[in-house]
Order: C-alpha cells, then structure tokens, then sequence
C-alpha cells in the first residue's frame, strides 16, 4: 500500500477507473533492479546518503519520461525494507542531546551563541559523561532522520520490486473503494480464511451462487446507512488472499476526485481478474491445515479403513440462499456426494447458529458427527444423518452411515 | 421485546415487534435486522420509551476503574456561563479565544459528571498536554491512544487521526466525549468519530468553529450547537494579557538574490506562458494536480518551492536572531519557523531543544517536559506547537516567516505568551524584504503533502 497521493490512474469512457500499473518488461525491470541496488549498497552507509544517490536516479529517471510518482512509489516500497540500528542507541542520543540542551541552559542562558560558548557545553559535558568530543557532536546530530545509519535492508529483485509496486498501486486505489465485489473459485479452506479475515476486520458480506463459484459483496457495518470511504483500507488487505485463489475477478465502486466537480467525488467502475495476475507477486497456494487434532486423526484412521470412498478435505463451499457453508469433508462414491462436518465443544451462540445455518440447506447429503456432551439435536430433514462420538470418531459409525446414502 | 446490540459503530436493532422507525433506522439485508448509527442511540431510545416497547439494550461495554476528584478547578466567572449553558442538552461547542482556558472547563464538567470520557485531540503535544492536567486534578486510570501507546482507561486521551482507524472500538466505551479543537471535526473522515459513537454526552471546544468548506452546518448532528460564546474584545485586559509586536526586515544577500531570482523567473514564465495568475488556493491546488501530469508545471512548481525556501530561509535572519537572543538571555523564549530544515539548524547551532514533527516522540515528551520545569528556558519549533497548545511561562516568542504571517496567527501566539511581572509579553518576527511573490497563503495541509 502506498501514500493516497503516489496512486497514479486512468479513467476509460468517463466510466471506468484503472491504475497505471507498471509492466514487466526490460526497461522497468532495470530502472527497478538499479534502484534496489543503492539500497543495498547503503548498509552501513547514512540515510543522507541514499537519499542523495536516489536523487540522483530520480532526476535521471525523469529524462526518460518516467512520472515521479511511479519512481516514489518504488521508493516507498524500499524505505520499508531498511533495517536501523536499534532504539536503544536512539535513547542514549536523547539522554546526551538533553544533557547538552541542560548545559547550554545552565551557563549561558538557553542557548550558545558564540563558537567559544559551544566549545565549554561540549567540553563539560564530554567531561560529565566521560566521552571525548567528537563523539558528543556525532552522537548530537546521530537522532537526525538523514544523520541515522542503515543496518540492513531486505533484497528484492527489480521484476519482484515491480510486482509488489503493481500490488500495492492496486491496494491504494481501493482505499476508496465503496463496495467491494469479489467472483471466486477456490478451496473450503481458502474460503474460510478470507472470510475469517472479512471478519476480523469488521466487514460484512454477502455470498451468491455465481456462473464461476461464489461471488461475495464485500463493505461495511456503516454501508447500510450510507455509502462511505471508511472500509476501503480494510479491502485492500484482503486482496493478497485471493490471488492464489484458481479463479478471481475484482469488481470495485471507486470514489475519486478525478474529473468530477470540485471539491465533489464522482464514482467509477474498475475490474480485474485473474488474467491480469502476472503483474503482481506468485503467492503460494495455503498448506492445509487441520482445525483440530480431532478431525486430523479421523481423516488418517478413515483413509486406511475404506478404499470405496473417497476423502476431501475442506472441499468448496456450499450456498444455499444466503447461506455460506464450508464443511469439514466431502465424501464421494461413484456419482454419491456426502459431507461431513464435525461439531465438537464450542459455545452455545455457536452451536445454535450452526445448526440454523445446517437447516437451510437443502438436496445435500449430510453426516453431522456430534459430541456427546452437546446432548440431543435433532434436524427434521432425510439427507441428513446425526451421529455421535465421544472423544474420537469412529469410522465404522461413519460407514454404517453412508449405506444409508448409498441405497 | 427488542434487543439492541452495538455493532461496529452501529446499533443492531432485533426482535419481532413490527415498528414504523423513524428515517435514521434503516433496514439492513445482510442480517435481516434494523440498523442505526451508534450516535443515534439516544434518539432511538427516547423513540422507544415514546412508543412503549420493551427493550434490553447492550450497547455499553464501559471501562472499569474509579474516579476522584483530588484537586477542584476554580473557575472564572464566564466558564461557569459557559458550563451552565452546556449543561442544559449536555451536547454542544463552547467558543472562547485561545488562553480563555477552555481545558478548565472541560475538566470541570468531568469533575461532577464523573463517567468514563473520551478526550479526542489533534496533536500528541495536546495529548500530552492533558494528560498532565488530569493527572494533576483527578485520581482515576488514564489510557492514551495514539504515537504509538493504545490502552484504554476509564479516562482516555486520543488523537483524531486514531480514534478515526479505531472508531469501532471506542465507540461504545465512553458515556462523555470531549472534542478538543472541534473544527476538524467535521472533515469527511473524522466525522465518523462522532457517528459511530453512542456516548450521549458530548463537548465541542475551539476558539475559532467556522469552517472555509462550510461544513461547520454539521455540528448540532456531531456534537451539538454551539451553546457558549465569548469574543477576543469581550475578554483582552480583563482575563488576556496584552501583548507587542515588533516586526524586522532583512535583505537576501547576493548569492540568495541571484537564486532567489533564477527560480523566480522559471515560475514567472512558466504563468505567464499559461496565462495562469495564482491569487487563491484554488488556483494553487490546480495547479498541484496539474504537476502530477505536466513536466512543465512541475518544474514551475518545484522553483517556487525553492524560491520559498530561500526567502523563508535567508541567513540575514539567523543573523537578526542572534541579535534579538543576545538581548534576551535568560528570558523563555519560543522560536517558531516554517521549515523543519531552519529548526534543526537553529537547534544545532545554538543548542536549543527543537520540536518538529520529525523529533523522536521520546525527545519531544522529553523536551516538553522540560520546557515547562524550566531545565529549558527556550525552544524551536516548525510551527507544531501552532495550535491549542499551552505554552507555560514564555514570555517572548520569535517568528521566522517569510514576507509576514497571517495576523490570525500573531494574534493566537500573542494571546499565549505569559508576560514577566511589569512587562508585556512580545513577539518578534522577521521577514525576508522583496520576496512576497512566492508568499500567496495556501492551507497548510497542501503544502505539508506536496513540500515537506
């Protein structure tokens, strides 16, 4: 993500909104891969410095037409991955500079206007803190931002370092993003943790059945009342989520000040998918992992047992009406599709939700493995089959449920 | 029976009862349930006891802690009128010029209400700055929230720009919240401070309520009306200490000239070839938006910037400071430029503190603290300390401007300087003679994104 005003964009037929995303070709790639190198090349070296020699790059950069605003971009990208030297030499400086500050108050009234003037604080206070001088002169300009040496930096190449630009110019346009519309093809578990995220940053969502998979209407609690910019930042983090997803599409309301009335915003349309992936970085597909130990040994033990049906883990999600549900496992013999889903100890507000959520669907096979503790549940519906386990699950019980799927 | 639920920055309104809500409930699909903004809650309530619906409402989830009054305010004879006429709604602005001490008041209303309050503030040093006022006159838990710290106590002091991200959070903790320099309220993004707050009551303080963009029409939905009033007039000799201003001239020298008229004339032409003449901020911004595309205009853009630079900058100044600090050694002094790069070399120069907003949060506490016990007798500052802050015990304030400052801003500075016994307090400024072409007033705002 970058500041609001390094977003660099195009509007198409008065309608449409676009980022200028950087192409990953020969000449980016060298002015991005030149400008990674003076990073490097700054370890050790003061922040004063690399601003210089980025200077430098920047007014060549400007010779051959590239915009400013692309070149801060990478810049900013590149000041995040530098490394200073810890904050404790930063208090220590504090603690000096005040003792310098103090000494100059003392003797000659708040500040040193003479060079003689200067050189008694220096000396006293070098005395005081048993320093020799120069240090105290290096140690009083070491808290200025510029004065401050790089300790590390973290490498990219210049295509990664273009990519992650392309990403972040992406994420900046939706900081003004309305409403947020995501088409998607991917795994249970996939789902379940870009929503869990959805959740975690306190955005509501709608899931509908679309022609690729699911499509979820992304925005806010507010949203409702009024259509505000408050959720945009909020969107673009969960953009990095969906681009291993095997299918993705973007569509976005974009507020922006472009061509619009002054001091007024005008609303425009920007898609995306994921034919376009190739500009942003390769993230790696998520290893499945298992929410529980208790659905992990089940699924090791159910494997060895039966040969005639199969075992997936986390498969796609079900929708039904407004309802979004991913089970546990999908179990499938021939053309016979049965879920699974394991209700083990949870809260009450949980439970009851979960089990509502299980009513409303419908024509889907489904084995709900309960723990005994949670007591009686019954569900009115003759494709779906309550079974109970205590402590672990027992696969014969899940087979002997299955006949009944298979008759 | 309804239930009602706070819900990021919303009330969730649930239950059966068919009901015609008034027009600040809407419907919302995505939960089959009623929703309103945390700030209506009030009026939601008062609309439901009308209509006789039971209802259980759990919408506060307020912080623990005690509350006592360890140390009373005296008050001055207008912030009693001015409590008196908050106390009424127990919503609304109270208006009095910088120095009146709108804290007092503020801390005075908490001091008989006695509920957890929010503190909303602009800058860190106001933060500070209230911090250190409620520590003197309450004992109670206190949370900050902002440069770094994020606690919550039954007592908390938040900067607009966190309790803007954070606004779900805090929404429903605090039964008072305090606006500290309310004008920024209104803004598209602070707003939603107030909107997505359920505390029913509310303070707005400022000295100056109107707004350029005319959105000061929000206040009675935010915060409340302007329920007190008191002016400058009605209040110099009587509370406010009269002040001096004394104004210096200095010249660039050749170097700078020279310059200082090579950029000019970049700029000039590049107006003149467009026919562009800047008078207005408008013109100004135009022309900003215009840079991002055009080369031209950048380059036009950046040589005024340096031109500026030069004039505010001149060395002839540091010169005439010198001259002015020699008179007044010993005295407590505050130094005040337009750039961070002129703090830091005044501040490296003479040994004096600087405060800018590149300065370490931990140097600037440091410093601030320091400055009010007197370790320090004198200060720089690129205008940080510009608004609302107290400035204790200094007597004597300098400003390095380029070819004069907004008389607004003499006239606040002014009001904040504490006179010695006998004398009246002063404020110098010096000002680059010939340069007033790159000195058209523009918002701050624009010129921290652009400049700095």
């Amino acid at each position: 993500m970058l500041p609001s005003e390094l977003l660099r964009v195009k509007i198409y037929n008065n309608e449409y909104i676009k980022p200028l995303f950087a192409e990953i070709k020969d000449e980016n790639i060298f002015l991005a891969d030149s400008l990674a190198k003076i990073y490097e090349e700054s370890i050790g070296k003061t922040v004063k410095n690399l601003e210089e020699r980025v200077r430098e790059l920047e007014l060549f950069a400007e010779e051959y037409g590239y915009d400013f605003k692309f070149f801060r971009g990478l810049k900013t990208l590149l000041d995040r991955r530098l490394l200073f030297e810890e904050d404790i030499d930063v208090i220590d400086s504090i603690r000096i500079r005040a003792e310098i500050f103090e000494t100059a108050n003392k003797l000659f009234g708040g500040f040193v206007l003479r060079e003689e003037e200067k050189r008694k604080v220096i000396s006293e206070v070098s005395k005081k803190l048993n320093l020799n001088q120069e240090q105290v002169e290096e140690i009083f300009k070491s808290i200025y931002e510029e004065e401050k040496k790089i300790k590390g930096f973290e490498k990219i190449s210049g295509e990664e370092l273009l990519k992650l630009y392309n990403l972040s110019l992406l994420q900046t346009l939706l900081f003004r993003c309305k409403k947020l519309f995501l088409d998607v093809k991917a795994t249970g578990y996939e789902i379940r943790r870009l929503l869990w995220n959805v959740k975690k940053l306190g955005l509501l969502y709608i899931a509908e059945k679309s022609f690729n998979g699911i499509t979820f209407t992304i925005d806010g609690p507010v949203s409702v009342i009024k259509q505000i910019e408050r959720y945009g930042t909020r969107m673009a983090k969960i953009i990095p989520l969906i681009l291993p997803f095997s299918y993705w599409k973007i569509f976005a309301y974009i507020s922006s000040k472009l061509r619009a009335k002054k001091d007024k915003s005008k609303i425009y349309k920007f898609v995306m998918s994921k034919e376009s992936e190739k500009l942003f970085p390769k993230y790696e597909k998520l290893e499945l992992e298992y929410d529980s130990d208790l659905e992990e040994s089940f699924a090791k033990r159910f494997v060895t047992v039966t040969g005639e049906w199969k075992l997936i883990r986390e498969p796609e999600p079900i929708i039904s009406g407004k309802t979004i549900f991913i089970p546990d496992f999908l179990l499938i013999k021939d053309d016979i599709k049965v879920y699974l889903e394991i209700i083990g100890f949870w809260t009450e507000d949980y439970l009851k939700r979960k089990i509502e959520k299980i009513k409303q669907l419908k024509d889907i096979n489904l084995i709900l493995a309960i723990d005994y503790s949670l007591g009686d549940i019954k569900i009115d519906d003759p494709n779906i089959v309550i079974i109970k386990y205590d402590k672990k699950i027992s696969s014969f019980d899940i087979i002997k449920a299955l006949r009944k799927f298979e008759k | 029976m309804l239930e009602l639920k706070y819900a990021g920055g919303t009330i969730i309104i649930k239950g059966d009862i068919k009901l015609n809500f008034p027009d600040f409930v809407h419907y919302d699909p995505r939960i089959d349930c009623y929703r309103c903004y945390a700030s209506k809650f009030s009026e939601l309530e008062e609309f439901l006891k009308k209509n006789d619906v039971k209802y259980d409402a759990k919408v506060f989830d307020l912080p623990q802690g005690n509350f006592e009054v360890i140390k009373h305010v005296s008050l001055r004879d207008y912030q009693y009128e001015a409590i008196e006429a908050w106390d009424k709604e127990k919503r609304g602005i109270i208006v009095v010029p910088t120095g009146a001490g709108k804290t007092y008041i503020a801390l005075a209303i908490m001091a008989y209400l006695k509920v957890p309050t929010l503190i909303v503030v602009p800058t860190l040093e106001l933060m500070e700055q209230w911090y250190s006022r409620i520590k003197e006159h309450f004992r109670t838990n206190i949370g900050l929230f902002g440069g770094g710290s994020k606690e919550i106590g039954y007592v908390t002091i938040i900067t607009y720009d966190s309790a803007y991200i954070n606004a779900e959070l805090i929404g429903n903790k605090f039964l008072f919240i305090i606006f500290d320099e309310v004008h920024h309220l209104p803004s598209e993004g602070f707003r939603q401070i107030a909107l997505l707050s359920a505390s029913p009551y509310r303070l707005g303080l400022t000295a100056t309520p109107e707004r350029e963009d005319g959105l000061h029409e929000l206040y009675p939905e935010l915060v409340g009306e302007v329920v007190y009033r008191k002016s400058i007039s009605e209040m110099t000799g009587k509370y406010l200490a009269p002040f001096e201003i004394l104004r210096y001239y200095v010249s660039l020298n050749d170097e700078e000239k020279e310059k200082y008229e090579k950029y000019r004339s970049i700029f000039k032409k590049f107006f003149e070839d467009n026919g562009i003449q800047i008078k207005s901020l408008d013109d100004f911004y135009q022309m900003i938006l215009r840079s991002g595309k055009d080369k031209k205009a950048r380059e036009a853009l950046l040589a005024w910037n340096e031109a500026r630079k030069i004039a505010l900058n001149a060395s002839a100044k540091i010169e005439v400071l010198k001259e002015i600090l020699q008179e007044h050694r010993g005295e407590r002094i505050i130094i005040f430029t337009e750039h961070n790069k002129l703090a830091r070399e005044i501040s490296s120069n003479f040994f004096i503190p600087e405060i800018t907003y590149k300065t370490p949060e931990k140097e600037r506490i440091l410093t601030m603290e320091r400055f009010r016990k007197g370790i320090y007798n004198v200060l720089v500052t690129s205008k940080v300390l510009e608004e609302g802050v107290d400035v204790p015990e200094a007597n004597l304030a300098i400003i390095l401007s380029g070819s004069g400052s907004r008389r607004e801003f003499m006239q606040r500075l002014g009001r904040i300087l504490r006179p010695k016994a006998n004398k009246t307090a002063k404020l110098y400024e010096i000002v680059t003679k010939g340069t007033t072409e790159v000195n058209v007033s523009y918002r701050r705002r624009i010129r921290e994104e652009y400049f700095d």
